[in-house]
C-alpha cells in the first residue's frame, strides 16, 4: 500500500507540506538538533582564522616599522621648490584711467589691451626660462 | 506539594543554575538550555509558521546564534527560559517571513501580533505555551479551510491532514477514486488561491472579522 504521506501523490506537494507543518509538525531529528546546538556554542573564530589573522597583523606591523625606519634614513626632503612668479590674468580696467568717449577710439583701446597682454606673455615666458 | 509540582520545581531550579553558569560565560550550560527547549521551539513555533523544514531549521540556527550572542540580556524568570527563547524565535520568524515571499499560513504581521502579546502578558510555562501555539497553528489551518467550499475542505482534511488512504476518502465523499483525485486537485487549487490573496485583501478580511467578532474581556493569547 502506498504511503499516504507520500507528497508526490498529492496534487500540490508544497501546499500539503505547509498544511502538515501547521497541523501536525514533525520533530527535528536528534542528530540535526545536536549539530545546531554544537554549532551555536562553538567559539566564533576557528583556529585557522585566528592564526591567519595573527600572521597578517604581524606582517602589517613589520611593514609599518620598516617603512618608518626607511623614511628616517633617507634623504630629508628640502623645502618645496618655488616656481617662477607669473603674471596672472587680470582685468583691463587698470589700463584706462579716463572714461571712454561716446564714439571712436575702439581700435586704439584694443591695441593697448593687446600690447599689455603680449607684455604679460613675454614676461611669463622669461620667468619660466629663468632669464628675468 | 504533588509529585508533578516537585518535578517542575526541580526542573526550574536546575534551569536557574544553568542560566547562572551561562551568565558566567559557560557555553556548555547555554547548550544544555538550548538542547532542552529547542525541539519544542522548532515544532511549535518555527515549523508551523514558516511552513517548511528547511526554513524552520535555518531559523532555529539563527535563534541559537542570537541566544548565544545576547544571553547576558536574559534575566531569570519564575517560568524559566522557554518564554524568552520563544520571543527570540518569534522575532527570527518575523524576519524570515518579511525576507522571503513564499506560501505560508502566517504573515509577518500575524507573528508581530503574537510577539506583542508575548511581551505584554504574563509569560506562560513551556507546556501551556506549546499547547497554545499548537492550537493557534491548527486554528490557522481551520480558518483557511473555512474559506473554501466545505466539500473541498473535507477532502483536504481527510487526505492531507488526517492522512487517510485515498480510496477511503473517496468512499466517504461518495465518488470513485479517480473522481476524488480531481476533487482534491481542485480543492488544493482553491485553497492556494485563497492563501495567495493579496495582503490588502487579507487585511480587509481581518478587519471584517474584527468588526464581526463579539466583544471579549479576555486578554490576548500569548
Amino acid at each position: 500500500m502506498p504511503d499516504p504521506r507520500d507528497e508526490h501523490e498529492l496534487p500540490d506537494p508544497e501546499l500539503a507540506r505547509v498544511l502538515r507543518a501547521a497541523w501536525s509538525p514533525d520533530d527535528l531529528s536528534v542528530e540535526e538538533h545536536r549539530k545546531l546546538v554544537a554549532q551555536a556554542i562553538a567559539p566564533r573564530r576557528s583556529k585557522v582564522v585566528r592564526v591567519s589573522f595573527g600572521a597578517s597583523a604581524i606582517l602589517a606591523l613589520a611593514a609599518s616599522v620598516l617603512l618608518a625606519v626607511w623614511t628616517d634614513r633617507g634623504p630629508r626632503p628640502g623645502p618645496p621648490s618655488v616656481g617662477p612668479t607669473l603674471s596672472l590674468s587680470r582685468s583691463t580696467q587698470s589700463l584706462f584711467a579716463q572714461p571712454f568717449a561716446p564714439r571712436g577710439g575702439e581700435s586704439a583701446r584694443v591695441d593697448r589691451i593687446a600690447m599689455a597682454r603680449a607684455a604679460d606673455l613675454r614676461e611669463n615666458q622669461f620667468a619660466k626660462w629663468g632669464v628675468r | 506539594m504533588s509529585r508533578a509540582g516537585d518535578a517542575d520545581t526541580e526542573r526550574l531550579e536546575r534551569e536557574r543554575r544553568l542560566v547562572e553558569r551561562g551568565h558566567a560565560g559557560d557555553r556548555q550550560a547555554i547548550g544544555e538550555l538550548l538542547s532542552s527547549h529547542g525541539p519544542a521551539i522548532y515544532r511549535s513555533v518555527l515549523l508551523p509558521r514558516l511552513g517548511s523544514e528547511a526554513a524552520a531549521r535555518d531559523a532555529l540556527s539563527e535563534v541559537y546564534a542570537r541566544v548565544v550572542e545576547r544571553f547576558h540580556q536574559f534575566q531569570w524568570q519564575a517560568v524559566g527560559f522557554y518564554p524568552w527563547l520563544r520571543m527570540v524565535a518569534l522575532r527570527v520568524a518575523i524576519d524570515q517571513l518579511r525576507a522571503r515571499k513564499r506560501l505560508v499560513l502566517w504573515d509577518a504581521e500575524d507573528v508581530s501580533r503574537e510577539l506583542d502579546a508575548a511581551q505584554t502578558t504574563t509569560p506562560l510555562d513551556q507546556k501551556l505555551s506549546e499547547h497554545r501555539d499548537r492550537q493557534a497553528a491548527r486554528a490557522k489551518v481551520e480558518h483557511a479551510l473555512a474559506r473554501i467550499n466545505p466539500r473541498y475542505a473535507l477532502a483536504i482534511r481527510r487526505r492531507v491532514l488526517e492522512e487517510m488512504p485515498r480510496d477511503e476518502v473517496a468512499r466517504e465523499l461518495g465518488v470513485t477514486p479517480a473522481t476524488f483525485d480531481v476533487v482534491l486537485h481542485r480543492a488544493m487549487q482553491a485553497l492556494r488561491k485563497t492563501l495567495g490573496a493579496s495582503d490588502d485583501e487579507q487585511r480587509a478580511q481581518r478587519e471584517r472579522e474584527r468588526d464581526d467578532a463579539p466583544p471579549s474581556s479576555e486578554a490576548p493569547d500569548a
